[in-house]
């Protein structure tokens, strides 16, 4: 047997000033013939585990392009089709195969192409041709279209946000596509629109129970795997939106059934779903509310006493296309101020860059972050001490690496706020942000992270109580304000009763 | 014969929000043993013609450390130390040597140290001992100190601003140091201090005929060289301003007398050979009215008909410390509704970065500049599309090359104002920045470089008129403004009338 692999995914937020060319892939991720590193890169999990998976049966496993990169606008066009053209070649090249199985995102928009996944799928089935099985894990802030179920033949989803169960799902679907290959199962995926734009993070509740009745579905009466695409709202894109993934052991009209069952229970239970956003003051009043004790975080029952609050800094996550360089909630520290907090990561590679010149105990005045445009804010002019520098700072997301860049750590004047600062945009995932520049964030009153929600899993160990703060920058939570042309409609909260329930 | 040779310098604004630390060399110029390029950089090209002219006359050539950077902040004290100890222990491995020749800027300024070059110097004599002649070649913008004169032998500072005369300098302070080898001559050096502060460009009158002066007398009645230490106005040390240096064939005191009376000809004149800065508003009107013909510009001899009006972005001059990346003439000539421009160079890596992202064609939402400190003022947010990107751009100044890092060239939307941004922060030389992206400086109605006066050995030739305009940047033009500590006073305008 011979199985083909590659990776090709970003999650696009048309709506981001940051330009994606080859370089913010090449930066981030890029690995050909399968060389990649230990500890493994967050999204080469699932393709280490293919890989791993079918040497245990004695397959043989071609590798192609595996990249990634970081959430920004539209990829350019000779971009998209460079990389994808490269898998085409290294397909055509190894065919015949058996078996294809990729990673993507799902959520991944080019220049004229809304639908860059669909677009992939159906290039390689064409190459492949429709016997050939074709399995793809994908994001759950995907925007699941048709032509990726056409095209596929089992996709699985991750169920998690934070994104804790990439490997799980990558057994998963190894599962589905050998049972396929093998003849012992004929996969058919029935798809249900929400008709509904959000964001869930799953360890809270309603949604930590939901994820686990999806589960429970799975396993009996041919029901193989139940996926929910949360979806991605920063897209302006047709398929937009949640979406139910239901397959079955060639059960159609049962898939069918159960998907619009799950995916309408969703769109009732959306407003639950969706985090408890906070504008910015009042998500640190509610911060400090918690801190002295005076409030607490439901959603951290083992929460500890003497931890930090952890404000997610959302509206500037780099996961979700965001420059991560924003000074809203710095500035508002500040005014307030505070005077412990650790803070990170600001992109901002020429603060990186002044704090190299003076090293460690050199002292500077700093021009921090608002860098990138309009929504980064305006710049901060701050005097600082240089407390630590990294050459190839790393956090870990789900198991997963994530490269930060080079970065540098500033304690800034008359404070114990410690700012890390760094040269690669992405999110803040765990405290080894800040304890691999010797900061320890357990000994902050606040920890401000740019990110959105993969933060819970690293920091809600520790975390007194976690607060989403939606300050002014790229990711509008408000998605009624999000300037969309293309989206399919009805589809709440742009329409108010997309299902004419009266309501 | 043993030559030995080094080269440690930058210009020091003691101001500056730019740090100096080891990086700021590495990335400008540091080279070993004597390794320069072919034909070498702008700063290395004294060391490279010492040890031409020391190889035709058959003498061993020992080449240590040379380096030099972009002008910032008072640089590190370990980063100063670290460079001057490799250069004492080149020479102390060296040694016996019979000759020292340094190409040092003379306004270097360290955490501890408020005179680098005397230091280095009284350490080098300190080994070589009394009597190996040690000559040193200066940039005119140094804080010309006692200490140095009595460590040196002889000193020759560059006449010229525009620096276009260093190779001519180094090739007289050669003569001068194979002389004092060879017994020919006992070189004497007096000093006179003019008690100003000030900066001169030597390309017009009355400084261009003071120079011709100062030419003149050289080589008779026992002169062997003069020298005018204009002085560097940014650097807060006891010794800034501005001094007279005579070197006598061992004739101290006619070289006292002529250094008195020169310095004290520079001190009457300080006021008109001191630029015409205009605040920014007004060398916008200047510039305007020059283009339409509405104004001449005297400065220019034969001034180009039909070329642009060359605006000097004076206060944001990376050759002074500046960041190069302040936005205040480009927001202004925005704000007027200008549409016919080129202004260059913005210190802003960000920005080259993202438009590599898109490449050539590609378009922009670009927020530029800004982006150093309060010196930067705000940054710009910009719609525009990438002309070009360059992997290696470099300037030239004089016969030197000049490397400003990668760059990229984008045009404002609605406008035909094009703009470069660059990663190694420098000062914009010459039309040759422009022309390696295709952008015709000579076409535009205004070019706007971010430089004090070196621009205009470049600009000149192509001009319809300069201006120098004087924004609320990092390099202050009114001296009075500068906030000194240490300063030796009573010196001009500090004080009114410094000689009573």
């Amino acid at each position: 047997m011979r199985l083909f692999t590659a990776l090709l995914g970003t999650e696009t937020n048309t709506f981001s000033p940051i330009p994606a060319g080859f370089k913010l892939y090449q930066d981030f991720y890029l690995v050909r013939g399968g060389k990649h590193t230990e500890p493994y890169g967050f999204f080469a999990l699932p393709l280490v585990r293919f890989r791993d998976r079918a040497r245990a049966l004695g397959w043989e496993v071609v590798e192609s392009l595996a990249t990634f990169a970081p959430p920004a606008t539209r990829t350019l066009r000779h971009v998209y089709e460079s990389y994808r053209d490269e898998i085409l070649t290294d397909l055509k090249n190894a065919m015949p195969v058996d078996v294809v199985l990729l990673n993507l995102h799902g959520a991944m928009v080019a220049e004229d192409y809304d639908d860059c996944e669909g677009d992939l799928l159906r290039r390689i089935r064409d190459v492949v041709g429709p016997k050939v099985p074709i399995g793809a894990e994908l994001d759950l802030h995907c925007h699941l279209t048709q032509e990726m179920i056409d095209a596929s033949d089992a996709l699985v989803i991750y169920k998690e946000y934070p994104h804790t169960d990439m490997v799980p799902r990558a057994d998963e679907l190894f599962d589905i596509i050998l049972g396929k290959l093998e003849g012992r199962l004929r996969p058919h995926q029935a798809l249900f629109d929400c008709r509904t734009i959000g964001l869930y993070p799953t360890p809270l509740e309603p949604m930590a129970s939901f994820v686990k009745r999806l589960k429970s579905f799975e396993g009996k009466d041919g029901v193989l795997s139940v996926s929910f695409a949360h979806g991605f709202p920063w897209a302006d894109v047709r398929e937009v939106g949640s979406k139910m993934l239901v397959i079955t052991d060639d059960r159609p009209e049962e898939g069918a059934r159960l998907a619009e069952q799950l995916g309408r229970e969703a769109y009732d239970l959306r407003l639950k779903f969706e985090p408890p956003w906070m504008d910015l003051e009042p998500g640190i009043d509610r911060a400090l509310a918690i801190s002295s004790g005076k409030e607490k975080d439901a959603s951290l029952p083992q929460a500890t006493g003497n931890g930090p609050v952890v404000i997610g800094d959302v509206t500037d996550n780099a996961f979700g296309g965001a420059p991560s360089d924003s000074t809203w909630v710095l500035r508002a520290l500040l005014k307030r101020g505070l005077k412990s907090a650790a803070v990170g990561c600001i992109w901002d590679a020429g603060a990186v860059a002044l704090a190299e010149e003076v090293g460690v105990g050199g002292r500077l005045k700093l021009r921090l972050g608002g860098k990138i445009g309009p929504i980064s804010g305006d710049p901060l002019d701050l005097d600082v001490t240089v407390t630590g520098l990294n050459p190839d700072l790393r956090d870990m997301l789900g198991g997963g690496e994530l490269p930060l860049g080079r970065a540098a750590a500033f304690r800034i004047d008359s404070t114990e706020i410690d700012v890390v600062a760094n040269s690669l945009r992405s999110p803040t995932s765990s405290p080894l942000a800040f304890t691999r520049l010797g900061i320890d964030p357990m000994a902050k009153q606040l920890v401000v992270v740019k990110a959105m929600n993969h933060f819970r899993d690293g920091f809600a160990p520790i975390a007194r109580g976690i607060v989403y703060a939606a300050s002014p920058g790229c990711i509008d939570v408000n998605y009624r304000r999000l300037n969309y042309t293309k989206v399919r409609r009805p589809i709440w909260p742009l329409d108010a009763d997309p299902w004419n329930q009266g309501a | 014969m043993r030559l030995f040779t080094a080269m440690l310098g930058t210009e020091t604004h003691s101001f500056s929000p730019v740090p100096a630390g080891f990086k700021l060399y590495h990335d400008f110029y540091l080279v070993r043993g004597g390794k320069h390029k072919e034909p070498p950089d702008f700063c290395a090209e004294p060391l490279v013609h010492f040890r031409k002219r020391a190889k035709a006359k058959g003498w061993e050539v020992v080449e240590s450390l040379a380096t030099f950077a972009q002008p910032a902040a008072p640089t590190l004290t370990h980063v100063y130390e670290a460079f001057r100890d490799e250069i004492l222990d080149d020479l102390k491995k060296a040694m016996p040597v019979d000759a020292v020749l340094l190409n040092l800027h003379g306004a270097m300024i360290a955490e501890d140290y408020e005179d680098c070059e005397g230091d280095l110097m009284q350490r080098i004599r300190a080994i070589i001992g009394p009597k190996v002649p040690m000559g040193v070649e200066l940039d005119l913008h140094c804080h010309l100190t006692d200490e140095m004169l009595q460590a040196s032998t002889a000193m020759v500072i560059y006449k010229e601003y525009p620096h276009v005369d260093i190779l001519e300098c180094a090739d007289k302070l050669f003569d001068i140091i194979a002389d004092a080898v060879e017994g020919k001559t006992r070189p004497h050096q007096a000093m006179f201090d003019c008690r100003t502060i000030g900066l001169y460009p030597t390309t017009y009158e009355p400084m261009k005929g003071f120079v011709a002066r100062m030419r003149a007398m050289e080589g008779k009645n026992g002169i062997i060289s003069l020298s005018l230490g204009h002085g560097f106005p940014w650097g807060d040390v006891k010794e800034t301003g501005t001094k007279m240096l005579v070197v006598t064939d061992n004739k101290p005191e006619e070289g006292h007398r002529l250094a008195e009376m020169l310095g004290r000809e520079v001190y009457a004149m300080r006021k008109e050979i001191e630029p015409p800065w205009l605040d920014l508003e007004p060398a916008l009107d200047r510039a305007l009215a020059i283009s339409a013909g509405k104004a001449k510009d005297e400065t220019l001899a034969i001034a180009s008909g039909n070329g642009p009006v060359v605006i000097g972005d004076v206060a944001d001059n990376a050759g002074g410390g500046a960041p190069s990346d302040s936005t205040f003439v480009l927001r202004a000539l925005l704000k007027r509704g200008v549409i016919s421009a080129a202004v260059g160079c913005f210190w802003d890596a960000g920005a080259v970065a993202l438009c590599e992202e898109v490449g050539v064609g590609g378009r922009l939402q670009l927020r530029l500049g800004g982006k150093v400190g309060r010196v930067s003022g705000d940054p710009l947010d910009l719609n525009v599309t990438v002309l070009g990107l360059i992997d290696e751009l470099t300037d030239v100044m004089g016969t030197g090359k000049m490397p400003l890092g990668r760059a990229a060239a984008f045009r404002i939307d609605g406008t035909e104002i094009d703009v470069i941004a660059n990663t190694g922060r420098c000062q914009t030389f010459s039309p040759a920045v422009f022309e390696a992206f295709g952008i015709d400086a000579m076409a535009k109605q205004l070019v706007v470089v971010k430089s004090m006066n070196h621009f205009r050995a470049g600009f000149e030739p192509i001009a319809r008129g300069i201006v120098y305009a004087a924004s609320p940047a990092c390099i202050d033009t009114d001296y009075r403004r500068v906030p000194y500590k240490r300063v030796r006073r009573p010196i001009w305008p500090l004080d009114a009338d410094p000689w009573k």
